[in-house]
């Protein structure tokens, strides 16, 4: 197995590391996060450097790239906090809409998805509630279409949406269906979710919202099989954003340790400071390794739930912890919002929880080794 | 046995504060943490209720009471749906000024006591700088002495209630000492002396409600007779006091890991219907439970221990770094309890575990903590 990047994978990464640096700053996170958290500008620049049609069929508009391929962009997006929907929709939205839609919805979405003016986001948790009986998202056929009611929750950037991937549910106990809904219907609302996480989280409410039969992905029943195969370039990405961001605070750390004085020397001088640098690498190391093997074997197209399981439950952790370790060591000045360390902290925090925290991943992980839960 | 011997007079005190702070302080939290700072009304209304400075001698406007009640005021506070409502006041009460109620002359006590019971002052302690943290000898500020005064020039970082504060207890040296250890010594400075400027608010990630600032001197021109304390024993007395300082902090640390700890168990017990129940998270909460009960038994040994004057530097450092560092720990499995619906804003555990993340650095970083237990040791 060679986790390596080649050739063209290292311009790439050579490439999206210098459009950062010159076109985005913790300053425009600082701006951004106030006004909401997204900027089409840069949208539109990402658009036009190919990478939203990455996973998109040529015959589509895209490139008909690998999934380690939109690593790259990924990981160098999680290293500099880029906040925008490129996860839910160059990733989730693309692959679902490739692999699962008619040539109808491909043929008006996928390029418009690479050119930049189509943003998909998704709800996929249906959450049933015990008590309540019901389910969070609700279908009901009403003559030749749909209505949808409920609720959607931790919707990413649906503000700024044009399109959502949702799964509903009705009451034959089947695993819901996937519906593709225009967010100017009506009877749709949304009110952001404060959070701490750089990306923007929304809760979404449906009211007699009307989709036609032709909006449903894949068969009626089939939401959850379509959103289980596509689960593991879902997480995957995420850890890979993950690693990014950990690599980056490594750095940081490791720089300021060498800068900062007190009594007379570096902290980097002191040997703890030395050990807490050795065990975040330790950390990153071990959580790309584990992340890139998950990230090989979908590009390979090798059944690899275990690994994306094991994937997100390390890193998740490994993040937080390298961020945590990283936080101590910058004292008082990494406390302050003037340092960008904090928000490191808190999106290590939130991307550990979020698709799933340690805990159950490490179900998935001990069901693939044959154990069951009580 | 209970470690610590609470009154009827004691508990009804806690009752006391409790109902205070559920009708007058939890209805505003939220807005003092969307404007990072506790308004100075606040401070009056606490002196009013008897809630600042309780050690005080009535000779000086204050009730005489013994130090459990500063703990209390310290739990409670630190409980009030968020830790920097507890650390504001009680660095006032139980760290500042007991500085001037032990080393201050007379003439500063009769000057200043009174209205830092009655909330009229408000205090803030001077130390840190951009590059002297944890190096204290190596602050840079100094005092130059000028006939009947001291001209004070510098800058200090960090400073707790430094935009409210109305009276600073200052740590600065004499340039003309060698020896960074002799050369301290501790000043009061009002706010409004010409030379003195509070500069901007510190946006911290956490603790919001606290108002941390920026203070500089430049020419400031105080009285000699606003020198606390003996000339050149500023480090002796920071010393002497850091067994308290330390303390305070650690029931921070611990009224925040028993608060956290009750609303995830209440969280727990309450949905049972959103969140998936799991052996794993039984035995998270129970490890929690289990850290909780440890250290509060620690820390009400040594508080009883601190009452009756026991030097024990080397306990007070295992408890600062220990109880800050548990506090965290718990904060962090609730979140990963709470699921999704932790990263939540509004998720009763966020603003905590936002907040806890500068226990292990203020006060005494629990490196140095570790450090101090080390050469205690003889390691």
């Amino acid at each position: 197995m060679d986790f390596n990047i080649n050739k063209e994978q290292k311009m790439y990464k050579n490439s999206a590391r210098t459009f950062f640096k010159k076109e985005w700053s913790f300053d425009l996170l600082r701006e951004l996060v106030e006004e909401g958290g997204f900027s089409r500008k840069l949208w539109k620049k990402i658009a036009e450097l190919g990478w939203l049609g990455l996973l998109i069929d040529e015959e589509y508009g895209g490139f008909s790239a690998s999934f380690m391929d939109i690593c790259i962009i990924m990981e160098e997006m999680g290293r500099c906090l880029f906040p925008c929907p490129y996860l839910a929709t160059a990733v989730v939205g693309a692959s679902i809409l490739s692999k699962e839609a008619d040539d109808s919805i491909k043929k008006k979405l996928l390029p418009a998805i690479a050119d930049g003016n189509a943003i998909i986001t998704y709800a996929f948790d249906g959450a049933y509630n015990r008590s309540k009986k019901k389910y969070r998202l609700k279908m009901n056929k009403h003559g030749d279409e749909f209505l949808l009611n409920g609720s959607a929750m931790f919707v990413p950037y649906a503000a700024i949406s044009d399109y959502i991937i949702c799964r509903a549910f009705d009451d034959s106990g089947s695993s819901g269906s996937l519906f593709l809904v225009d967010l100017k219907a009506n009877g749709l609302s949304c009110e952001k979710i404060p959070s701490f996480s750089v990306d923007s989280y929304y809760k979404l409410f449906f009211e007699n919202v009307r989709v036609s039969a032709e909006k449903i992905i894949g068969d009626i029943g089939q939401g959850s099989k379509i959103v289980e195969r596509m689960m593991p370039k879902l997480l995957t990405a995420c850890c890979v954003e993950m690693v990014g961001g950990l690599d980056r605070v490594l750095e940081i750390t490791v720089q300021y340790l060498k800068e900062r004085k007190q009594f007379n020397k570096p902290l980097g001088a002191l040997q703890v400071m030395q050990h807490k640098c050795a065990d975040m690498a330790i950390d990153l190391s071990a959580s790309k390794f584990i992340t890139y093997q998950a990230a090989w074997k979908l590009s390979e197209g090798i059944p690899c739930i275990k690994d994306v399981a094991m994937a997100k439950a390390y890193t998740g952790d490994a993040y937080q912890r390298v961020t945590a370790s990283a936080m101590q060591a910058h004292g008082a000045i990494g406390f302050t919002e003037e340092y960008d360390l904090h928000y490191y902290y808190k999106q290590a925090k939130s991307l550990q929880l979020m698709y799933g925290g340690g805990s159950w991943h490490r179900n998935v992980v001990a069901r693939e080794m044959g154990y069951y839960s009580d | 046995m209970e470690i610590l011997n609470y009154s009827v007079k004691h508990e009804k005190f806690r009752k006391r504060i409790q109902s205070f702070i559920a009708e007058e302080i939890i209805p505003q939290v939220d807005e003092w943490e969307i404007n990072r700072i506790m308004p100075r009304s606040m401070w009056r209304r606490m002196g009013d209720k008897g809630f600042l400075c309780p050690g005080i001698s009535s000779e000086y406007g204050g009730k005489d009471q013994d130090f459990l009640y500063d703990i209390i005021i310290t739990e409670e506070l630190s409980k009030a749906d968020s830790i920097c409502v507890g650390v504001g006041p009680s660095t006032h009460n139980s760290i500042i000024v007991p500085y001037i109620n032990t080393f201050a002359s007379e003439e500063l006590k009769e000057k200043f006591l009174p209205r830092c019971v009655s909330g009229e002052i408000i205090t803030a302690i001077a130390i840190s700088e951009p590059n002297a943290g944890s190096d204290v000898a190596a602050i840079e500020t100094t005092a130059v002495n000028d006939g009947d005064s001291v001209i004070i020039e510098g800058s200090k970082i960090f400073i707790t209630n430094g935009i409210n504060c109305d009276l600073v207890l200052l740590a600065a040296r004499n340039p003309a000492v060698e020896n960074p250890y002799k050369a301290l010594s501790l000043y009061l400075v009002e706010t409004g002396t010409p030379g003195f400027e509070k500069g901007k608010k510190l946006n911290k990630m956490g603790m919001h409600t606290q108002d941390t600032a920026e203070l500089f001197f430049s020419k400031c021109r105080i009285p000699k007779s606003n020198m606390v304390g003996e000339e050149g024993k500023g480090f002796y007395m920071l010393m002497e006091k850091l067994q308290q300082e330390r303390l305070i902090t650690s029931v921070w640390a611990m009224s925040a890991a028993e608060y956290v700890l009750d609303k995830t168990l209440l969280y727990y017990q309450e949905n049972s219907e959103k969140i998936q129940k799991s052996q794993a998270k039984q035995f998270a909460l129970v490890e929690m439970a289990t850290d909780v009960k440890i250290g509060r038994t620690f820390l009400d040994k040594l508080i009883q221990d601190h009452i009756e004057r026991k030097k024990i530097v080397v306990e007070i450092s295992m408890s600062k770094y220990w109880t800050s560092e548990m506090a965290r720990r718990v904060a962090n499995y609730s979140l990963d309890l709470f699921e999704e619906n932790a990263f939540l804003e509004k998720c009763p555990v966020v603003r905590y575990w936002q907040d806890l993340r500068g226990m292990s650095i203020f006060a005494g970083t629990n490196e140095i903590m570790r450090k101090i237990i080390a050469k205690e040791l003889n390691l």
